[in-house]
């Protein structure tokens, strides 16, 4: 379980996040929406290490993540992908996956120079997954592309497929469907529903497209300027006129459409 | 059916770097085991064939750090100079060492001078990065002037060694001497890049700040880089010493270090191939323009700049741009074929673009 208390970050003047509280429960697809701007992706920085706020504790299972250099939160089972995807573009679309998995691998230059068993098993596993997860996805088809040919869809699956290699306790999704055409949404909305029965996982998954962030997830909590302003279940979240103010005729990040 | 909407269609990947295969790989070997039969009596053809593996070797270990690491270096030359040194210091004076162990000396000092040369610089970047390594190169010659164990001014005799019955003093042992350095080295290099420590350089490479969330230590990822392309640079710096004769400060001036460089340029990044054909490229150009020796460097810089206009990915790309550009003009024909039959189909939506009807 991910459990956020107390949540300051600022930089500089502005608060990007102000005293949050967030709960994310095993095998659960959390949603955490919000207008531009309002602190949804420094939320995901600062579980992942990147950023570090001023006040606050994240605990995963009880541990501090605080304490973690930003490439030790994966050995916690915790991955994420990334709102401008950025993909390894000179290495194969498997290459990229088995980069997700590579930390499993402790045989320093020497051992993988002369291949012993545990780094040819280490490979093998790795591709065998790779293959899983690009079936999953539905993308075996460019499992041997270069990722900087592909197309932003496929680039997309491919960034979230990485973070999936793991076998991840918690994946951390940054907005896995922003730049999809509709049929892409959908398709990328069916596959992360099946997220933590497939894998296990618990996600933590922020959109602008609240119909895809409602539909898939049992949790939703709202952000605007750095505040909660919601968290509940979608019914209720839909239903919410503080929500629909923050949306709507909220203020400066207030054109992000909701649809229905 | 169940396939991601708008996928690209599967195609064949197409390789990093030329892969000609194990035949091919081969067949070039055999050729060059072989060259010495053909030309072995001639000492200028085969020094410059030595001189041109040596050099194969050293844009190898470069393209190692440049083009799959990402990390920029116009030092190259203070890496061979320490190897080369470390050669001639301990072969002075350790005469009864066997030659494997004087050659891995080369490599592992010169690959400690690399990690703690790592240790800073893998801390910086771009325009930075090639300063400090510019430094590096430019301060290792200075100090072999002013250090006593490296003979000042005058450098140091390479005393003679010998492998088994065959000197290395003499051109045709010291022709295979590199041969196997450079093959051995090739293979390794190959190895360790197709592992998770070469995943890891080439993720670091594409996507710096990223890397941490799939558990990779950036830095600690670069030093290991310096680390392991300054070991075999230090390897080529033995067969260097004996290439050489004499070690001295003025072997290893500035323009050396610009010459690796441009070789790695030349024959294309992140291309194991085309290093080896670009050092061997530039030796003869550089031969071939002695009498104008003035002109070299200029020789070597207009050559980076054509590469960089033209093709940057440099001769090891040139394979893959005419496959491009062939598998392009057959997609053109095959849809100007289609459009000539079904001139009312519309194509199916692409990934590509953002089609949204509603």
């Amino acid at each position: 379980m991910l459990q956020i208390e107390d949540l300051s970050l600022s930089f500089g003047g502005v608060r990007a996040i102000d005293d949050l509280r967030l709960t994310v429960a095993d095998g659960t697809i959390t949603a955490l929406i919000g207008p531009n701007g309002a602190g949804k992706t420094s939320v995901l920085n600062v579980i992942s290490g990147f950023y570090r706020p001023q006040q606050g504790r994240v605990l995963h299972d009880g541990f501090d993540l605080l304490t973690l250099p930003p490439y030790r939160v994966i050995q916690r089972g915790i991955t994420r992908s990334f709102q401008n995807v950025a993909l390894f573009g000179g290495l194969s679309v498997v290459d990229n996956l088995i980069v997700g998995f590579d930390h499993r691998s402790h045989a320093g230059v020497l051992r993988n120079l002369v291949r012993t068993p545990a780094v040819l098993r280490h490979e093998r596993v790795a591709r065998q997954r790779a293959h899983e997860v690009l079936e999953f996805l539905g993308i075996t088809a460019i499992a041997r592309r270069r990722a900087d040919e592909l197309a932003f869809g496929e680039r997309k699956l491919v960034d979230l497929g990485r973070a999936l290699m793991p076998h991840p306790r918690l994946v951390l999704l940054d907005e896995p469907t922003a730049g999809l055409f509709e049929a892409q949404k959908a398709w990328l909305a069916r596959v992360l529903s099946r997220i933590p029965a497939e894998f296990g996982a618990a996600v933590l998954v922020i959109d602008h497209d609240m119909r895809l962030a409602l539909g898939v997830s049992s949790r939703v909590a709202v952000m605007d300027f750095g505040h909660k302003i919601a968290d509940a279940t979608p019914g209720e979240v839909r239903a919410d006129p503080v929500v629909i103010a923050a949306y709507l005729g909220g203020g400066p990040g207030g054109n992000a459409a909701p649809d229905q | 059916m169940s396939r991601f909407p708008g996928l690209g269609a599967a195609r064949a990947g197409v390789a990093r770097w030329v892969r000609p295969g194990a035949a091919a790989t081969l067949a070039v070997l055999v050729v060059a085991a072989l060259f010495p039969l053909a030309e072995g009596r001639s000492q200028s053809v085969m020094g410059l064939a030595t001189l041109a593996l040596t050099y194969g070797l050293v844009t190898l270990s470069l393209n190692l750090l440049m083009g799959y690491g990402g990390q920029v270096s116009v030092g190259h030359g203070g890496f061979l100079a320490v190897g080369a040194y470390t050669t001639a210091i301990v072969a002075t004076h350790f005469t009864s060492l066997p030659f494997i162990v004087v050659l891995l000396l080369a490599g592992v000092v010169t690959g400690a001078v690399g990690f703690l040369l790592g240790l800073p610089a893998g801390r910086l970047r771009s325009h930075y990065l090639a300063v400090a390594t510019l430094g590096f190169g430019l301060a290792m010659p200075q100090i072999a002037l002013n250090l006593g164990i490296t003979g000042g001014f005058t450098g140091l005799v390479t005393p003679t060694a010998a492998v088994g019955r065959f000197t290395l003093n003499s051109p045709v042992p010291l022709y295979y001497l590199a041969l196997i350095v450079l093959a051995v080295s090739a293979v390794a290099i190959r190895s360790i890049l197709s592992s998770p420590t070469g995943r890891r350089f080439m993720a670091v490479r594409d996507s710096e700040h990223t890397a941490p969330a799939m558990g990779i230590n950036p830095w600690r990822t670069k030093v290991l880089l310096f680390t392991l392309s300054a070991f075999f640079c230090g390897l080529a710096g033995y067969v260097f010493a004996f290439y050489i004769g004499v070690v001295e400060p003025a072997s290893f001036d500035f323009a050396l270090s610009l010459f690796f460089f441009a070789a790695v340029v030349v024959g294309g990044m992140a291309s194991i191939w085309g290093s080896l054909i670009g050092a061997a490229l530039l030796v003869v150009v550089q031969q071939e323009s002695l009498s104008a020796q003035a002109y070299s460097e200029t020789i070597l810089g207009v050559a980076v700049i054509i590469v960089l206009l033209l093709g940057p990915g440099g001769l090891a790309a040139v394979p893959r741009r005419v496959s491009g550009a062939a598998s392009r003009a057959r997609a053109r024909r095959l849809e100007a074929a289609a459009e000539a039959t079904s001139p009312h189909q519309s194509p199916a939506p692409s990934s590509a673009g953002t089609p949204r009807e509603g």
